[in-house]
C-alpha cells in the first residue's frame, strides 16, 4: 500500500514540478547557447537579460513550489476535502504520514539535483565541453583530496542533512495537524502552531547548547578536529548529535500522529 | 454477527454532544436509512465507523472489529462532499481508487460510466456537480464490500439524478452486505429501505422495520419523519 500511496504522491507532485524542471533545464540550455554564440553583446541584449531573470525565477520557484507542495499535500490532501478519500483507504494514518514524508524528501532531492544540473548546464553548453573536462578533473580532485580522506565526516554530515530535512517536514506536519483542530481559520492556526513550536524548540535548543560538553563537541565536529571532550571522541559525539535530532523527529512525529489520527478534524 | 455494533457510543466535541450513549446493532443484508435533521449526529456516526473520529466513550465495531485498515478494506464509504483529487481524469480516478481496494470491479465501474455517457478523459473538476456525485457513487458501488456507508448520496442533485443514484445503489450493492444510507430526504428512498433509524440530537428515537412502521402508524415513513421532526 505504501508503494501505491507514494506512486500517487509522485503523480501529484510531478504534474506541477516536472514542467518547472523541464522549463528550467531548457532555459539553462538556451542561456548556455546564447553565451556560446553571441558572446559579444549578449549581456546588453534585452532577450538575454529577460532569459536570465526568468532563469533565476525558475530556480527560486523550484524551492518555493516544492516547499508549498509539501505543505499542501498534508494540509489540503490529508486534512482537507481529499482527506475523506485518504482516510477511507485501508491503511494506517502513520502509513499515510510516511508516504507524505518520503515523497517530500524525494522531491526535495529531485529539486536539488535539477537545480545543480541547471547551473552546470549553462557552463557546459556555453563552453562547448572544454570547461566540462576541467570541471570533471576538479570534481575528481575534490573527491580525492577532500571527500575520500574524510569519508566518515562526510557521511555524518549527509546523515545530519537528511535528518534535518525530516525534522523540518515533520515539524510542519505537526503544526498543520495542530492547526487543523480549529474549525475555521485553520491556516492561521497552523502558522500560530508553527510559531509556538519554534519558540519552544528555540528555548530547549538554547538550554542544550549552553552545556559545555555539547557546545565544544559540535565545534570539534564542525571543523572535523580530533575531539576529546569529557572523554568523548568524534564518533561518540556524532552519535549524540544524531540522537538529539532523532529525538526531535520522534516528538514532532508523535505530535503530528496524535492530531492526525486520534484528533482528526477534517474540513 | 452484526455488521455494525455500537455499544454506549458517545462522541463529544467540546461541550457539544454529537452522539449520546448509542446502542445499536445493524445486521448484514439490509438497506437501512439513517434519518434525522442537520446536526442530529448522522455524519458523526458514519465517521466513527470509518475511524475518521475516535469515540469519547463506548465503542463501535465493524464485523466485530474496531475500525481500522482491516475494516476499511471491506467498507465502502461515500462522503457527503467531493472527496476525489479534482485534477485527475476519470480514467485515472478509476485506476487510483480501484488500485487500493481488492474488492473493486473495474468492469462494473466502466460499464456504469459508459451507461451514463461519462467521458473517461474528462477532468473531474470540469464536470457538473451532479456528474461528479455520480462518478463518486459509481466508484463506491463498484466495490463488493460488506458494508456500504452512504452519507447524503442524494442531497444536492436534481430528481432525475436522484432516481439514477437510487437505482445504482439497488442494482449494484452486494446483497449480503449492509447498506446504511444517511439522508433527510426520506420520501425519495423510503421504498427501498428495509429499516429506518431516526436520530435526534445524538440519540436514537426510532429503529424499526419500515413495513412494520408504516402498518403501525398507518402513514408513510416520510410522513412520520415530518411529524417527529416538526419544528
Amino acid at each position: 500500500m505504501l508503494r501505491k500511496l507514494i506512486a500517487y504522491e509522485m503523480k501529484a507532485y510531478g504534474r506541477i514540478l516536472v514542467p518547472i524542471y523541464i522549463a528550467l533545464l531548457a532555459l539553462a540550455a538556451i542561456l548556455g547557447l546564447s553565451l556560446k554564440f553571441l558572446p559579444e553583446w549578449t549581456t546588453q541584449n534585452v532577450f538575454f537579460v529577460f532569459a536570465v531573470l526568468l532563469y533565476i525565477i525558475l530556480l527560486l520557484s523550484v524551492v518555493v513550489v516544492t516547499t508549498l507542495l509539501a505543505i499542501n499535500r498534508y494540509y489540503g490532501n490529508l486534512l482537507g476535502r481529499e482527506g475523506y478519500f485518504m482516510f477511507s483507504l485501508p491503511v494506517r494514518s502513520s502509513t499515510l504520514m510516511v508516504s507524505k514524508t518520503l515523497s517530500a524528501m524525494i522531491w526535495t532531492a529531485f529539486g536539488t539535483i535539477v537545480g545543480f544540473a541547471a547551473v552546470a548546464m549553462v557552463s557546459i553548453v556555453a563552453f562547448n565541453g572544454t570547461d566540462y573536462i576541467e570541471f570533471k578533473q576538479a570534481l575528481h580532485m575534490f573527491y580525492k583530496e577532500i571527500i575520500s580522506p574524510n569519508i566518515g565526516h562526510v557521511i555524518f554530515w549527509i546523515a545530519i542533512m537528511i535528518l534535518v530535512l525530516v525534522t523540518v517536514i515533520v515539524r510542519v506536519y505537526a503544526a498543520v495537524a495542530i492547526g487543523s483542530q480549529w474549525s475555521g481559520h485553520r491556516l492561521l492556526g497552523s502558522v500560530l502552531a508553527y510559531v509556538g513550536i519554534k519558540i519552544v524548540e528555540t528555548i530547549i535548543a538554547s538550554v542544550i547548547s549552553s552545556v559545555d560538553f555539547l557546545k565544544n563537541g559540535v565545534e570539534h565536529l564542525m571543523w572535523n578536529s580530533p575531539a576529546d571532550v569529557n572523554g568523548f571522541t568524534n564518533w561518540r559525539l556524532q552519535i549524540v548529535v544524531l540522537a538529539i535530532i532523532a529525538v526531535q523527529i520522534v516528538i514532532y512525529w508523535v505530535l503530528a500522529w496524535y492530531f492526525t489520527d486520534r484528533r482528526l478534524n477534517l474540513e | 454477527m452484526a455488521a455494525i455494533t455500537c455499544s454506549n457510543l458517545t462522541k463529544k466535541f467540546g461541550k457539544t454532544t454529537a452522539l449520546d450513549h448509542i446502542d445499536l446493532e445493524l445486521e448484514p443484508g439490509r438497506i437501512i436509512g439513517l434519518a434525522g435533521p442537520n446536526g442530529s449526529g448522522k455524519t458523526t456516526l458514519i465517521k466513527l465507523a470509518q475511524h475518521m473520529l475516535v469515540p469519547t466513550e463506548g465503542e463501535i465495531l465493524i464485523d466485530g472489529k474496531a475500525p481500522g485498515p482491516e475494516t476499511k478494506a471491506h467498507l465502502a464509504y461515500l462522503p457527503d462532499r467531493d472527496f476525489l483529487p479534482d485534477w485527475m481524469k476519470i480514467d485515472g480516478l478509476v485506476k487510483l481508487y480501484g488500485g487500493f481496494y481488492e474488492d473493486f470491479s473495474r468492469e462494473t465501474a466502466e460499464q456504469m460510466l459508459t451507461n451514463l455517457d461519462i467521458d473517461k478523459n474528462m477532468v473531474f473538476k470540469k464536470m457538473s456537480k451532479g456528474t461528479r456525485e455520480k462518478v463518486q457513487l459509481i466508484l463506491t458501488m463498484s466495490r463488493k464490500a460488506d458494508v456500504y456507508l452512504l452519507d447524503e448520496p442524494i442531497a444536492g442533485v436534481d430528481p432525475a439524478a436522484r432516481d439514477y443514484i437510487i437505482r445504482t445503489i439497488i442494482s449494484n450493492y452486494n446483497p449480503e452486505a449492509l447498506v446504511l444510507i444517511s439522508t433527510h430526504l426520506i420520501s425519495d428512498i423510503e421504498n427501498v429501505l428495509d429499516e429506518v433509524i431516526f436520530l435526534k440530537s445524538g440519540t436514537i428515537v426510532l429503529h424499526e422495520n419500515t413495513d412494520d412502521l408504516r402498518t403501525r402508524m398507518n402513514k408513510s415513513v416520510d410522513e412520520y419523519f415530518r411529524e417527529v421532526f416538526r419544528c
